[in-house]
């Protein structure tokens, strides 16, 4: 029999477990290739940016403000709930108190990483750009992450019956107090910052605990938000591998027909049919290939440093084919594509040419974007001529090989 | 149906088919090892499958089956739940390979042109397979690409079905949320739409409306009037009596018995002549009932 002790550090285990696995095909060769080069090119362009700073400049506070309480808004309170734990656990709730302080302890540990991450990245441009020295920086990033562990401990009081409309004002001084602290934080003042959350978190965590015990814990509000947390990692993962039950939603999106056709072509085979359909419909591949689309051209238009512009290009070009793939199987549990008499040498003929108009149709849209921005300088033409080139290697050479190899492991 | 019909048959399209006898024999091994004789009078063989023996990859679960159907011919493929009917459907259908035996479609097998071979077959599954990113009018373009049909024929007949089925109206629509009932009438327009000189039809009468049974035994009857096959299971039995030809009982894996309702019904020394008190039989031998 087990103890109920045993009950979080055994959970804690088997989800550490599920992510370790899936990460492994997040962290995949290409991916990592793909996400090193992305963070080089953002780095230098980074670093560009900042020579250009010589002194504090007065919208610095205001680009770290957002920043920071971004920073702030990373993670939840992941209390690894099951829906039958309704039925099961109801029983012992009074001795979820200790459950849930060791869910919060464990809820911080991305937080924390991203915050710390999030500082650090800012740090170079916040001792340029605005008057903040190092240990007012260092009282900012420490008041952040006491602010979260308030954040989460609100969080936590979420799940339990208290007025919603109390839930509301909790959550709405909770972030007036950090954005006014970072605020003031940023303009010289961190050890003020720091003493007042200091402050709120013992007089809000202490109040927090005196009042818990009372309350009764809403156990379907508690299931449901762990399972939509539950979901958003479990799509992001799905976006990688496939996941059990993860499958994306299906839209119409009449106003994408006319590419439809053109995606199944006029005399279309069966496979190209399907896929084109699969593509556009299903928001696990059209959105991948719209986001690219969208994000690119938007980048295009902001960005100016032209190396850079062509490293971005040629990546979303990459990444938009890479992460695509999937599609190529989407079909194969489909029994009835199976039973119909369908030529299924012609599956990756199909997929390919798929593929093939996917990405240059994006490689055109960038192209078209690049001259508007650029007008016609010799970058535009070299960024264009790459692009053209990645898209060819990747469909006519890379995707064929990919293939094959993934049908010898199959 | 009648002789006449037979003459008119497609039979003269066919010629490179063996010619099947008109009254032929077939013996198959019941579980006693008694044997026994079936005899009905067809033209054309349409299905052969031959001392079939297969399941899945380590589990045994069809075990020498043979039996055939005719062209124009409606037989019943029924027997207790875990019998192996849905299994014997996946194996004609190429969805399990045999451990063995053999399965041939006007003399032809999977192995030989796979194409061609799936060609002559359309399936009404038990539980309906859809395609969630696709319109009811797109199910309907993928078939008619599939069978490589031709667009303007296929969409006369298949506008008369959707209609039928009252379906006519939903072509915009995607099937995947529709109803059980509205699903299975979209497999039956999608199956009767094709030339399929084969038609399995997986316990068609599940969750559909009595107006919708009436309906797909009258398709039935025209089908088996264009002289085309059809192999269906069912647990309705009174239903599938009124069109049926031929019932094959399947046991424990194994054909345990075939032949018209009145060849069963003396088999089994069950009175009046009905498949439902042949089936009671069967079942009260296993000591099931």
């Amino acid at each position: 029999m087990h103890k109920f002790d045993d009950l979080w550090p055994t959970r804690r285990r088997r989800h550490l477990l599920k992510q370790s696995k899936y990460l492994q095909y997040v962290f995949n060769d290409h991916l990592m290739i793909a996400l090193i080069f992305l963070g080089g090119a953002l780095a230098y362009w980074y670093s560009q940016r900042l020579a250009l700073i010589k002194q504090p400049v007065w919208w610095g506070p205001l680009v770290l403000v957002p920043m920071l309480l971004l920073s702030l808004s990373v993670g939840h309170l992941a209390t690894l709930l099951r829906p039958a734990d309704q039925i099961f656990l109801l029983p012992a709730e009074h001795q979820l108190r200790k459950y849930f302080d060791h869910a919060r302890v464990y809820s911080l540990a991305i937080p924390f990483v991203a915050i710390i991450a999030i500082v650090g990245i800012l740090t170079p441009f916040a001792l340029r750009a605005t008057r903040i020295d190092w240990l007012n920086w260092l009282f900012i990033l420490i008041s952040l992450l006491r602010l979260k562990d308030v954040h989460l401990s609100l969080q936590l009081a979420e799940l339990y019956d208290f007025d919603p409309q109390f839930k509301q004002r909790w959550t709405g001084l909770f972030w007036l107090f950090s954005m006014i602290g970072i605020l003031i934080g940023v303009y010289g003042l961190g050890w003020l910052f720091a003493i007042l959350t200091l402050g709120l978190t013992i007089l809000g965590q202490s109040q927090l605990y005196k009042l818990l015990p009372a309350r009764r814990l809403l156990w379907q509000t508690a299931i449901d938000k762990e399972s939509q947390r539950q979901s958003v990692i479990d799509r992001f993962y799905n976006l990688f591998v496939d996941i059990p039950g993860i499958s994306g939603k299906i839209r119409r999106r009449q106003w994408l027909d006319p590419l439809l056709h053109q995606f199944a072509g006029t005399k279309s085979a069966a496979y190209q049919y399907l896929y084109s359909r699969a593509l556009l419909r299903r928001t696990e591949y059209g959105n991948i290939w719209l986001r690219f689309c969208l994000v690119g051209v938007l980048l295009i238009f902001v960005i100016n440093q032209p190396l850079i512009l062509l490293i971005i290009v040629l990546l979303f070009l990459f990444l938009t084919g890479y992460q695509l793939l999937p599609l190529y199987h989407h079909f194969d549990h489909n029994a009835l594509t199976s039973i119909y008499p369908i030529d299924h040498h012609q599956q990756q003929r199909s997929f390919l040419k798929l593929m093939r108009r996917v990405l240059l149709i994006e490689w055109f849209v960038d192209a078209i974007a690049l001259v508007i921005s650029f007008r016609a300088q010799l970058w535009s033409w070299i960024i264009i001529a790459a692009g053209l080139a990645v898209v060819l290697i990747f469909a006519q050479l890379y995707l064929p090989f990919r293939l094959k190899k993934k049908q010898k492991g199959n | 149906m009648s002789d006449t019909d037979d003459d008119k048959s497609g039979l003269l399209a066919k010629k490179t088919r063996r010619k099947f006898q008109s009254e032929f024999e077939m013996t198959s091994a019941d579980h006693n090892s008694e044997m026994f004789t079936v005899r009905h009078s067809k033209g054309l063989l349409m299905l052969k499958v031959e001392n079939l023996t297969g399941g899945y990859q380590h589990l045994k679960i069809l075990d020498n089956v043979s039996f055939e159907v005719a062209d124009g011919e409606v037989v019943g493929l029924i027997g207790l739940n875990g019998a192996g009917k849905s299994t014997t459907i996946k194996h004609i259908l190429g969805l399990l390979r045999p451990q063995s035996g053999t399965i041939a479609l006007n003399d032809q097998n999977l192995t030989q042109d796979a194409i061609h071979y799936r060609q002559q077959i359309a399936f009404v599954p038990e539980t309906p397979i859809l395609y969630p990113e696709l319109t009811l009018k797109e199910h309907l373009e993928l078939t008619i690409m599939a069978y490589q049909l031709d667009a303007a024929v296929a969409w006369e007949k298949a506008n008369e079905l959707l209609e039928i089925f009252r379906l006519d109206q939903m072509l915009d629509w995607f099937p995947i949320h529709f109803s059980k009932g509205m699903q299975q009438k979209v497999m039956i327009v999608n199956a009767f739409m094709t030339e399929a000189d084969l038609l399995i039809i997986d316990e068609p009468f599940t969750g559909l409306d009595p107006l919708a049974v009436h309906n797909l035994l009258d398709l039935i009857a025209a089908k088996k009037a264009e002289n085309k096959s059809i192999l269906m299971t069912t647990h309705v039995l009174a239903t599938a009596q009124a069109q049926a030809d031929r019932f094959i009982l399947l046991n424990h894996g194994q054909v345990r018995a075939q032949g018209t309702v009145a060849e069963l019904a003396s088999q089994f020394g069950v009175e009046p002549q009905n498949i439902d008190q042949i089936y009671l039989q069967m079942a009260r031998e296993n000591g099931d009932a």
